[in-house]
C-alpha cells in the first residue's frame, strides 16, 4: 500500500497509470449509469433496477468528486478554481 | 407467462382450457410447430412467445437479471448480458463471422 503511494508520488509514470484507471472506473459506472437509465426508460415501474441505478449515480458522482479534487476538472463547466484550470487536464487523445 | 402481461389478445387463437396452464400452452406451441425445428428459429430467446398470431411481428420483453459489473460491461458495451452478442460470435446471425 504504502509502496503504491510512494511509486504514485515519485513516479510521472506510475501517477498517470492511477489517474487513468480512476478515470475508466468512471467512465465504467457512468457507461452503467446511461444503460439503466435507457433500461428505465422502457421500465419505469422496475424498482429493483431504480435502486441499481440510484446506487450507480452516486458512486458515480462521488468518483467524478474526488478525481476531480485530484487531477482537474473533467468538464469544462467543473472549471471552478483560477486561474482557468481546463487546458491544464489531458486532452481526450492524452488521457 | 410472461407474454401475458405484454399481448394478451395474443392468447385470442389458444382454446382457453388449454392454454390456462402452462404446459397446456406448450402443448399446443409444440404441435402447431410440428415439422419445424424451432430452436433454429430462436437464438437468444429459449422461451418462446407463446401463441403469437401469425404475419406480426413481436419483440420479447426485456426482465431485469443479473448485470455485468461496471468495467466488463463497459468493455463488452453492455451491461445485460443477454444483450452480449459480438457479431460473428454466433455463425448463425452473421455472413461472414
Amino acid at each position: 500500500m504504502l509502496a503504491s503511494i510512494i511509486e504514485d508520488v515519485i513516479g510521472g509514470v506510475c501517477m498517470y497509470d492511477a489517474r487513468e484507471k480512476m478515470l475508466k472506473e468512471l467512465m465504467a459506472l457512468e457507461f452503467m449509469e446511461i444503460e439503466l437509465n435507457l433500461y428505465l426508460n422502457t421500465h419505469p415501474y422496475d424498482q429493483q433496477a431504480f435502486m441499481i441505478f440510484r446506487n450507480t449515480a452516486e458512486q458515480a458522482k462521488m468518483l467524478r468528486d474526488n478525481y476531480e479534487r485530484m487531477y482537474g476538472p473533467i468538464t469544462a463547466s467543473a472549471s471552478n478554481s483560477f486561474p482557468w484550470p481546463w487546458i491544464e487536464s489531458p486532452w481526450p487523445w492524452e488521457a | 407467462m410472461l407474454g401475458n402481461n405484454i399481448m394478451p389478445e395474443a392468447y385470442e387463437n389458444i382454446p382457453k382450457a388449454k392454454a390456462e396452464t402452462k404446459a397446456g400452452a406448450a402443448d399446443i406451441y409444440e404441435v402447431s410447430c410440428n415439422g419445424f425445428d424451432m430452436c433454429k428459429l430462436q437464438y437468444y430467446n429459449p422461451q418462446p412467445i407463446i401463441g403469437a398470431r401469425l404475419a406480426h411481428a413481436y419483440v420479447p420483453f426485456q426482465c431485469l437479471n443479473c448485470l455485468y459489473p461496471p468495467l466488463l460491461g463497459l468493455k463488452q458495451g453492455t451491461i445485460f448480458p443477454e444483450l452480449d452478442r459480438p457479431y460473428g460470435a454466433d455463425p448463425a446471425y452473421s455472413y461472414d463471422g
